[in-house]
């Protein structure tokens, strides 16, 4: 076995280095090829056996695994070789390893399908029908069952399984899950807060931890902070809203005013317009 | 996550040479199918299927046996 293994390894690495040189000399060879496709063909004898007995690690794999590899490499352009291999039932004994494989999407799958788009993808009618009869397309099948989980697959579709409260629970679901990076917003917002500054005369904007505990008690709208009175006198004109207004003063710089600007509401407006459409639209 | 996959499978999409023997339908599907929780050897062994089963198709009319594809006559019973 590892006399095998290594000659299928040298043929390799000729090919590597001439490959026009080696595909002459394997096809000028006696049997030379069919030598190469019987160790494909005792690979899919001993695949469909493990199969039939349960499994199990086979000796052969090695050979196997560089059988095909070789094949690969063979069949990329060489015409002679692609028409033997269709020919001599190669479809046959690539579809029992593939079906015999646990893993039908493994690398051992991977190479079994690049020897027959090697041989197909040539153009030749005859290798296409071949393939065709030779039962290879029954074992592609297997490839395409996507592991997509069966909730996703009803979440997708129409969740059916669940019954109307169900369904009406996971609306508000959907709805408070996306509305979170909203809140999200709306808390850094409301950490940033508007100080005034008696030398310069105008609002600074300042972070502090202060705003923090105003963002938790979640003070709706211009919250100005400081005294009342000078609140309220700062606060007549229309620019803000003092009715709306809490005193909670510590600061002894002067008024903190929590700003809530027009364009936050109507991106909270907007995010929450989608949340809810979105919902309608998934169940 | 997703910009992580979509980089590791824009390695992929440069590298590999069996890439450009696989059929333009099964390049095609790839652009999406990337977002797939499959390794890089089940995109490989799912392109390299789709470009077989769209070579097959592709020249069905001519790789097909007569007596799969049926004639025009066997359609017009199976219609009638």
């Amino acid at each position: 076995m590892a006399t095998a293994c290594g000659a299928v390894g040298v043929l390799r690495t000729l090919h590597d280095a001439s490959p026009e040189s080696l595909e002459a000399t394997v096809l000028e060879c006696p049997a030379g090829m069919q030598r190469l496709l019987d160790i494909l063909a005792s690979a899919a004898e001993s695949a469909s056996e493990e199969a039939s007995a349960g499994g199990g690690a086979s000796e052969r794999e090695p050979l196997r695994n560089a059988a095909l590899e070789l094949w690969e490499q063979l069949t990329r352009t060489n015409a002679d070789m692609k028409t033997f291999l269709a020919l001599a039932e190669g479809f046959e004994h690539l579809a029992v390893i593939v079906s015999a494989e646990d893993d039908c999407r493994g690398p051992i799958a991977k190479d079994c399908l690049a020897v027959a788009l090697n041989v197909v993808a040539g153009g030749s009618y005859q290798a296409q029908g071949l393939l065709c009869q030779s039962g290879f397309l029954r074992a592609l099948p297997p490839l395409f069952d996507l592991p997509m989980k069966e909730s996703k697959v009803r979440l997708i579709r129409g969740n059916n399984a669940l019954s109307t409260p169900g369904k009406v629970a996971m609306y508000f679901l959907h709805v408070y899950l996306t509305c979170l990076p909203l809140s999200l917003l709306y808390f850094m917002n409301s950490m940033i807060h508007l100080t005034y500054d008696d030398e310069i005369g105008t609002f600074q904007p300042k972070l502090s931890l202060n705003s923090f505990w105003l963002a938790v008690v979640r003070i709706p709208v211009h919250a100005l902070v400081g005294s009342r009175d000078d609140a309220s006198a700062a606060t007549s004109g229309s620019e803000w809203d003092s009715d709306e207004s809490a005193a909670s003063s510590d600061d002894s710089d002067g008024y903190i005013i929590i700003s809530y600007s027009t364009e936050i509401y109507y991106g909270r407006a907007l995010f929450c317009t989608f949340a809810i459409l979105s919902g309608g639209v998934l169940f | 996550m997703l910009c992580l996959r979509y980089l590791w499978f824009s390695r992929y999409d440069s590298e590999d040479s069996n890439r450009r023997r696989s059929s333009s339908s099964a390049r095609a599907v790839m652009r999406v199918a990337w977002l797939l929780p499959l390794s890089l050897d089940a995109l490989k062994a799912i392109e390299l299927a789709l470009s077989v089963v769209h070579a097959v198709v592709a020249n069905a009319d001519k790789a097909l046996p007569a007596e799969g594809r049926g004639s025009e006559e066997d359609e017009n019973v199976r219609g009638q």
